[in-house]
């Protein structure tokens, strides 16, 4: 029995049926048959004994070999069967990428909330607290304590809804001012968002249910400088940095000096257009120094104390940020609104 | 206030364009509102004459004008309408190529077969007038052939409509304006004063002798001046005088009244002219109304006084309620020959008092309200003497009288420069303070540090060193002014509640709610529509005493009927489906008089969910109690459940819970009434909840972070079937599994209902996956199958509940 030629037969089999294997299961047929247990190298060894001791050796070791190189073509048409399969695998599934992904309904903020929320992260960062008062209010808070007495003709400039003959709904969000000043001692550093009411009929630009904010400082050596500086620093926080800022006298009762403040037209830029009535300038807030009774009817000491203190309308700025031509689609809450935000 | 360029420039030579003064007023603080050019577009029309009129040929209504431009000119044909055509008339004229007002161009035309080369115009098509004018604009007959219409009607002039604020009360005349112009922008100009100087007639005896005037009442009236022309002849004033007040938007009336309100407009001081024959033995009596006195004002309506409000009176009637309005019986009317001017200073709080009372604003009540020059009554009441002299032929009896009890006093300020300074962050000398308000009028005196100044009598506005330093601020300028920033030594945040508001706001985004917000004004009716009027809380309205309308007229008592409305308006724009909150204040009626009691409200709603959970065939409920699940659980309130609900009769009596968490009662949840939401317009099914926030917050504030290790030993799961009673809540198996679990049970979750074939009739399966799992070890089954049994025990004990599968 020549156990040489044996292998050298089993060699060239295994070659031959390599050459022809088309998947896995195939090659794992091959591996038992030639290397398993009972497989083809493994005769060879069993067969050993019945060959003349002296030709042991060399039989041993082209089996070795032989079973080495088998093992190694197997492994390499596996790496090879394997990754065709995988390929085959991959394209398979492959898939519309461009199909819509599921549907995740998360809701939205308010644009009123919005602007609000970025006008309180504003102050908040220049080390404003966030101050809140009752919509309801009395005429001390809403007008005596700011300066407004009974029968001054600043009360015309804000047409008041009242409840009866002690209280009113706040006209603006000022009386915060005062309650703020009533439960602490300076410095004072608050804004104050909130809902205020006036008789004024509905329409495209007048609501007679709208929000503010308001803003106090108060300390040693506050100036109207200060004032003006921070107003810019929030124009350039909500309209950028390209807009011009105009400050022209105007009248607070609470406030003296006071100031309106021009913001240059966010839409024309300046040239003049309907937005801005064709004066290149849009109103956006009005601001001042603390007016010295209105200190000292709180019990601050006005001689040594100063702040200022702004206000400015959310509908509006929210109109203008937002390029909304009407206050009433705020309140409409239609979702095809809502969903812009 | 209105004020006209051309007459401004009467009293200040400025040089200033138009749009320049503009600008410069709205920087001084009198805001313009509106600059209109009174001439707008009336460039190309001129003057021209109708020299032939035919007839239209093929028209009845039409006749064919020929007009001339200038004298010997060519005749232009022109087809007109207009019925009050003539040969000869002065008419403005726009010929073949010009424009008019309103853009139109004028091109030659064939009217019926007649050529027309221009057209004359009307006083609407010219802009003059809003109302459709009957026929073509007449000129006088002296009007220049040729000439520009615009220079010949003196419309060559700009109107400022100006928003003057409280304090501008002295810019209320135009010798105001033309103050603060020359202090703010041109101090090298002159003011030109009106003439004040006519003939006093000797032949008349001493005014002191014809009138007596009585203050009674010298804290209302500290001043009252009066003087006496007679003869005058009552006519239209001259063409200047209707001019000037036109462009102030003033009606001319007759030469009397309207010199009285040229003068005001003038002084800012207003006049009032008696019918001095009418004035019962010549004696003026100021004093406070009697209570329940009469009188007929100007208006002819009778007004019903009381003694708060001051009159001047005869010694038998009231005839003028004083600074608001005069009185019909002594009104300068056709006859009047003699007539007394007043001019005088009544007190801004009691005139303001009376005219809120008497509703009756007028231009002399606002001036009044505001504050008039004292110092100036006798100067105005001069100058209208010497109109009336000039132009209604008055002969002016000599004298004044001035009644002056109450002496004006001049306010003395003192200012220190530092503080100015200070107060506006500049650094200005103190010449420069001296020299900004030498040049407001103000007189400055030099005491030690500080500053004297007084103030002038027309600056009514100015009472104390704050007022001054806005006025500094204003001439150096606002916006010369360096901009800094206060450094802040405070830390800004939101407090606890505000970061928990917004965190709620923020989760119920992440829920698919839209966030909304809604009229806290409401209408009682909507409350009716929704069957809220009688619920407790609801019905505690707050009413408006001066509401726009009924549609604004309470305060929102919940913020129900403002979702509803949000709800039903996108239902009704075909929206499929919509899910909203809104967070806000709503109000309680707690007695007249009493402060209301404003809550903090979380509110949402939602129709057009689809998932048909638990087969309830109520989509929208569990939705909408998913979303709060899911909120609670991440404010780590797991204590939350919910007990149906015996009240509230505006939700379905089937599909309503009281919310409890912590064992608090924090609101409610459930489906609009079926009857209501087909009523309001709203899909059947719309889920809706409202609970108190700040009680949520009160709650959740307790709660804060901490870390669980993280068990390491395996899950044992078991599904348990029961098949229990259909009346009894799941919630309660399930709350009972718990309790019979005991701590090795570390999670169980619903996942099947069933009724049907399967189930006797009257009962249903309730299917649920329990975890297992202890911290400490690796569970045994065994151990895990003994509580089991036991659990199965429990429930078949207390609910006769029967395993299913088992
Ligand atoms: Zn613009």
């Amino acid at each position: 029995m020549d156990l040489l030629k044996e292998l050298k037969k089993i060699e060239k089999e295994a070659e031959k049926e390599l050459k022809e294997l088309s998947s896995l299961d195939q090659l794992e047929e091959l591996r038992i048959k030639y290397l398993g247990k009972k497989g083809a190298i493994q005769s060879i060894f069993s067969q050993m004994g019945k060959i003349a001791a002296d030709k042991r050796p060399v039989v041993g070791k082209e089996a070795n070999q032989l079973k080495a190189k088998i093992e190694n073509w197997l492994n390499e048409e596996k790496e090879i069967l394997e990754a065709e399969a995988a390929e085959a695998r991959f394209k398979a599934e492959k898939i519309d990428v461009s199909l819509p992904g599921a549907e995740v309904k998360a809701g939205r903020q308010h644009p009123l909330s919005l602007i609000t929320k970025e006008l309180e992260d504003v102050f908040i960062g220049l080390g404003y607290t966030i101050a809140e008062g009752p919509e309801v209010e009395s005429e001390y808070y809403n007008f005596e304590a700011l300066n407004i007495p009974e029968h001054h003709p600043a009360r015309d400039l804000q047409d008041t809804l009242y409840i009866d003959d002690h209280y009113l709904l706040r006209t603006h969000t000022s009386p915060v001012q005062i309650r703020t000043m009533e439960a602490q001692e300076p410095p004072v550093r608050i804004i104050a968002p909130g809902r205020v009411y006036r008789s004024d009929e509905l329409d495209a630009s007048h609501s007679p249910i709208f929000h503010q904010a308001e803003g106090l400082v108060i300390d040693k050596g506050i100036s109207f400088s200060d004032l003006k500086g921070t107003i810019e620093l929030i124009i350039e926080a909500l309209f950028g940095e390209d807009r011009d800022v105009r400050f022209r006298p105007s009248y607070f009762p609470f406030t003296e000096p006071s100031a309106e403040v021009d913001v240059s037209c966010i839409v024309c830029g300046g040239e003049g257009c309907q937005l801005c009535s064709r004066t290149g300038w849009l109103e956006i807030m009005g601001a001042g120094m603390v007016h010295p009774n209105v200190l000292e009817i709180s019990g601050y000491d006005s001689n040594y104390y100063s702040g200022y203190a702004f206000g400015v309308g959310l509908d509006r700025l929210a109109l203008l940020k937002y390029g909304i031509d009407d206050i009433r689609v705020l309140y409409e809450n239609d979702k095809r609104f809502l969903h812009q935000f | 206030m209105q004020i006209s360029y051309n007459w401004l420039k009467r009293y200040i030579d400025i040089d200033f364009s138009p749009e320049d003064l503009s600008e410069k007023l709205t920087m001084a603080g009198l805001e313009v509102e509106a600059l209109e050019y009174l001439a707008q577009g009336l460039d190309d029309i001129i003057i021209a004459q109708i020299s032939e009129i035919k007839e239209h040929p093929n028209a009845d209504k039409l006749q064919i004008c020929y007009v001339k431009t200038e004298a010997g000119g060519e005749e232009i044909p022109v087809v007109t309408g207009a019925p009050n055509v003539a040969k000869g008339l002065k008419v403005p004229f726009a010929g073949v190529g010009r424009t008019l007002p309103g853009g139109m161009k004028i091109e030659e035309v064939e009217l019926r077969g007649e050529l027309s080369q221009g057209m004359i115009c009307s006083k609407d098509e010219l802009g003059l007038q809003e109302e459709r004018a009957a026929g073509i604009m007449v000129l006088d007959s002296d009007a220049p052939l040729g000439f520009s219409f615009k220079k010949y009607m003196k419309l060559d002039d700009y109107i400022y409509k100006l928003d003057l604020t409280p304090n501008y009360a002295r810019c209320l005349g135009m010798l105001g304006v033309a103050r603060e112009i020359k202090s703010l922008y041109a101090p090298e100009k002159k003011l030109i004063k009106p003439p004040i100087s006519f003939t006093e007639d000797q032949s008349e005896a001493h005014i002191s002798e014809q009138v007596e005037i009585d203050i009674e009442a010298p804290e209302l009236c500290p001043r009252y001046t009066a003087r006496l022309v007679k003869d005058v002849e009552i006519k239209e004033s001259p063409e200047w005088i209707q001019r000037r007040l036109k462009a102030a938007g003033i009606r001319p009336i007759n030469n009397v009244v309207d010199i009285t309100n040229f003068v005001l407009m003038e002084y800012n001081q207003p006049l009032h002219s008696f019918d001095y024959n009418k004035i019962n033995d010549g004696k003026i009596i100021v004093r406070r109304a009697e209570k329940g006195e009469k009188i007929t004002t100007l208006d002819e309506e009778q007004r019903l006084l009381d003694d708060e409000m001051l009159v001047i009176a005869d010694p038998k009637e009231a005839i003028a309620v004083a600074g608001v309005m005069g009185g019909f019986e002594s009104e300068v009317t056709s006859q009047t020959t003699d007539v007394l001017i007043e001019s005088a200073y009544f007190n801004p709080v009691s005139v303001r008092k009376t005219a809120k009372k008497l509703a009756m604003h007028s231009d002399a009540s606002h001036r009044f309200e505001r504050g008039v020059d004292i110092e100036k009554a006798v100067e105005a009441n001069n100058r209208a003497c010497q109109l009336l002299e000039k132009c209604a032929g008055g002969r002016v009896v000599p004298g004044v009288i001035d009644e002056y009890p109450r002496q004006y006093e001049a306010a003395v300020i003192e200012l220190d420069c530092e503080r100015v300074n200070e107060l506006l962050g500049v650094d200005l000398q103190e010449s420069k303070i001296i020299e900004i308000l030498k040049r407001l009028q103000f007189s400055v005196e030099k005491k030690e540090a500080e500053l004297l100044v007084t103030v002038p009598s027309f600056r009514t506005d100015v009472s104390r060193g704050a007022d001054l330093v806005e006025e500094i601020a204003r001439v150096y300028g606002y916006n010369e002014i360096e901009s800094s920033r206060p450094v802040s030594k405070q830390r800004g945040q939101r407090t606890a509640k505000q970061n928990f508001e917004k965190r709620v706001k923020e989760l119920l985004n992440s829920g698919g709610l839209d966030e909304v917000i809604t009229y806290s004004l409401q209408a009682k009716k909507s409350y009716q529509d929704l069957n809220l009027t009688e619920v407790e809380g609801f019905n505690q309205f707050v009413e408006i005493k001066n509401p726009l309308s009924a549609a604004f007229g309470i305060l929102r008592t919940t913020l129900l009927p403002g979702l509803i409305d949000v709800l039903a308006s996108n239902a009704r724009r075909q929206g499929a489906e919509m899910a909203v909150f809104e967070t806000g204040t709503v109000f309680r009626n707690v007695g007249a008089n009493k402060r209301p009691i404003e809550l903090n409200k979380l509110g949402g709603g939602l129709f057009g969910a689809e998932n048909n959970l638990w087969q309830q065939d109520a989509p929208n409920f569990y939705q909408l109690k998913g979303v709060l699940e899911m909120l609670f659980e991440h404010l780590q309130l797991s204590d939350f459940h919910l007990e149906f609900a015996e009240a509230r009769p505006y939700l379905h009596p089937g599909r309503k819970a009281e919310l409890i968490i912590e064992g608090q009662k924090l609101g409610f949840i459930g489906e609009i009434h079926p009857q209501l939401a087909e009523k309001n317009d709203l899909p059947q099914g719309a889920a809706i909840f409202e609970m108190d926030l700040d009680k949520l917050f009160a709650l959740s504030k307790a709660k804060s972070y901490h870390y669980q290790q993280i068990t390491k030993y395996p899950v044992l799961d078991r599904d348990l079937a029961v098949v229990i009673k259909e009346e009894i809540a799941v919630g309660e198996i399930l709350q009972a599994i718990k309790n019979a679990a005991g701590e090795m049970l570390k999670e169980i979750k619903l996942f099947d209902i069933y009724q049907g074939d399967q189930i006797k009739s009257g009962y249903k399966s309730a299917a649920f996956e329990l975890k297992f799992q202890a911290e400490d070890r690796t569970l045994r089954d065994e151990e895990v199958n003994e509580r089991f049994n036991k659990i199965v025990d429990h429930l078949s004990e207390q609910y006769s509940a029967e395993i299913r599968g088992n």
